[in-house]
């Protein structure tokens, strides 16, 4: 289940960019536990006030961080969604973003437990 | 998480043995977990991070401090990375600096084409591996420092230049080339440097050597043409005053002659100046000075004194000059000077001694009233040395303050009933007035033209050559004899001349030289 939700490898990546230290990735780590909900929260909104730009820059943000973090589902639904903007407006914005705040909880949920098994 | 532990635990596990020297990168992505990615990606390689949260602040720290790269995020709200590279490429200080910008290469190829238009340096995707980032950011910074040395070497090619125009504008003194840091330099632009400055050191040092000995032996000839001129006066009154005159009456005519010479002389020069306050007052405390006081106290001091003392005291002058200079810091006050004004006194000394009995002959209140004559000496060399208008021409300058010092006596000379009536049936008399109304002029103006190239203290060293003058213009004129001992008091006082030295021209020593290119001369 946890192979599923998060891809192991893409941590492992992750560590060695940052120089190999898991102190540093764990307090990444948290960094990014921090951001996310915001992030997911914020792409929330924009759908809702139809604001495309910011929905835009949110979903583009949230990719980029769950891929480095190996939240493959979470950024595959972004990176629809950051698609789909720039097309133009997006219809089922609101069912869009409520999967990836859904997501970015499973994500969530499996990364501390990750963390608290202990990294690297 | 401890966010005060030292940064470098990951440089050290991870040394960029390969890469370059460690530089200082900025950062810029408005996503918190990205930024502090890159942060610790480009700290790992042993270099120093700094972040910007969005790309205003990122412009705002680069024209605040100097950075080696920037890693750049396109998408961010407000000023995005493209935005951030405009203003970088159109800002000369920056331009220069080379920007990686980090993009989602997946699905945004055409904004990494528009980055590298813009003037981006390399590219690296999000998801990037750190060996891709080692290497695009060594390189990067491999350009730049090599682009950083280049304009270092222009820039010192540029001073050297700037020296160069300096030198040619005639402007030889080693400070004014600002070129000591460019010679220091261990290579072959440094050792360009010093030699240019080398020989330019040189070329001003002789030029300098060259300007103080013509300085000198132009105030050497002006102090003994002074001397000459003033010496003649004594000689020329003793004559007068066999034909009849009175000092006071001669005065007068001395003063009013040379005055209506000088200021012919401005006049046809078309020097004639406008006088304000400031000059008028200079003008009066000048000819109250040198035409009234001066005079008025030889005409007592005389009567009371013995002529060779009083000669010896008139010398005194030099070391009150000296005293009034040092004190007022109008010139450097050097044992070497004193000495020489001493050397001055011994041979004016050894001269008189000799010559006339100078021991006690006058009372010595009188002697304390003929120290006056040369403080009242002093007093005027000092104050042409420091107050004298030197917009005015020197002509128009002498036969103003006489013109002024004729009048001041007019009125001592009616209540004294002293006037002297010279006829224009011209007899001996008239001759001597006339000679020594030009003597006078001319002493004054040789003395103001010494005070203005030599110095106060230097001028008044030509009352030694008075003395002296006088004693061989009285063997001359009056058939007085001269002992073998003025003519070695003569060379001493030489030798004063020499140590006393005139003082040195604040004037900026300029070269005209002509340093035309081929063709262009």
């Amino acid at each position: 289940m946890t192979a599923a939700v998060i891809d192991r490898a893409a941590l492992d990546h992750l560590l060695s960019v940052i120089g190999g230290d898991p102190e540093d990735l764990a307090e990444l780590l948290e960094d990014f536990l921090a951001e996310a909900p915001r992030l997911a929260a914020k792409i929330r909104e924009s759908a809702e006030s139809e604001t495309w730009t910011d929905l835009r820059i949110s979903a583009h943000s949230l990719k980029s961080n769950a891929r480095d973090f190996g939240a493959m589902t979470l950024s595959r639904l972004c990176e629809k969604l950051e698609a789909d903007c720039k097309a133009g407006p997006v219809a089922d914005a609101v069912a869009q973003a409520d999967a990836i705040v859904a997501a970015e909880a499973e994500a969530q949920a499996e990364l501390r437990a990750i963390k608290e098994a202990g990294l690297g | 998480m401890d966010s005060t532990r030292p940064v470098p635990v990951a440089a050290e596990a991870a040394p960029p043995s390969d890469a370059v020297e460690p530089a200082v990168i900025l950062v810029v992505d408005d996503n918190s977990t990205s930024r502090l990615k890159l942060r610790m990606a480009v700290r790992s390689l042993g270099h120093e991070a700094q972040v910007a949260e969005d790309g205003r602040r990122a412009l705002e720290i680069l024209r605040d401090q100097p950075f080696d790269a920037v890693l750049l995020d396109i998408v961010m709200p407000e000023l995005d990375g493209f935005d951030v590279l405009r203003a970088l490429k159109a800002d000369p200080d920056l331009r220069d600096i080379p920007v990686i910008v980090i993009s989602a290469l997946d699905d945004e190829r055409e904004s990494v084409v528009k980055a590298i238009e813009l003037g981006a340096e390399d590219f690296l995707p999000k998801d990037f591996d750190p060996v891709l980032l080692r290497a695009r950011l060594g390189a990067s910074l491999t350009k730049k420092r090599f682009r950083d040395q280049e304009k270092e070497y222009f820039r010192r090619v540029e001073r050297l230049t700037e020296a160069a125009e300096v030198l040619e504008s005639g402007r030889f003194s080693p400070e004014n080339l600002e070129i000591d840091d460019l010679a220091a330099r261990p290579d072959a632009l440094g050792r360009l440097a010093a030699v240019f400055r080398g020989m330019a050191a040189e070329i001003y040092d002789r030029e300098l050597r060259l300007r103080r000995a013509v300085q000198m032996l132009q105030g050497s000839l002006l102090v003994i043409a002074v001397g000459v001129v003033w010496g003649l006066t004594p000689a020329l009154s003793r004559m007068a005053s066999g034909l009849g005159s009175n000092p006071l009456g001669m005065a007068l005519w001395v003063n009013g002659i040379a005055a209506v010479f000088c200021l012919s002389v401005a006049a046809y020069r078309g020097r004639l100046p406008r006088l304000g306050w400031k000059e008028l007052r200079f003008f009066l405390l000048w000819a109250i000075i040198a035409g009234v006081l001066q005079r008025l106290t030889t005409f007592w001091v005389t009567e009371h004194v013995e002529a060779a003392m009083l000669s010896l005291i008139v010398t005194l002058q030099g070391f009150m000059v000296f005293a009034f200079a040092a004190a007022m810091k109008l010139e450097k006050a050097t044992p070497r000077r004193l000495v020489g004004l001493m050397v001055g006194l011994i041979g004016v000394a050894a001269v008189l001694y000799t010559r006339f009995d100078v021991t006690g002959t006058a009372d010595d209140i009188w002697l304390g009233i003929a120290l006056l004559l040369p403080l009242f000496f002093a007093l005027e060399g000092i104050l042409l040395a420091a107050k004298r208008p030197e917009q005015i021409d020197i002509f128009a300058s002498v036969g103003i303050m006489m013109g002024i010092s004729a009048l001041l006596l007019l009125p001592m000379v009616a209540y004294n009933g002293d006037f002297m009536t010279l006829s224009f049936d011209v007899s001996r008399l008239e001759i001597l007035v006339l000679l020594m109304g030009l003597g006078g002029a001319t002493s004054i103006l040789l003395c103001f033209h010494l005070i203005a190239t030599a110095g106060a203290v230097f001028a008044s060293q030509s009352a030694y050559a008075m003395t002296i003058a006088g004693i061989v213009w009285g063997m001359l004129l009056l058939n007085e004899e001269l002992s073998a001992i003025a003519w070695a008091a003569v060379a001493v006082i030489l030798i004063g001349l020499y140590l006393v030295e005139p003082n040195p021209s604040d004037d900026e020593l300029v070269l005209k030289r002509s340093f035309g290119r081929d063709g262009e001369r």
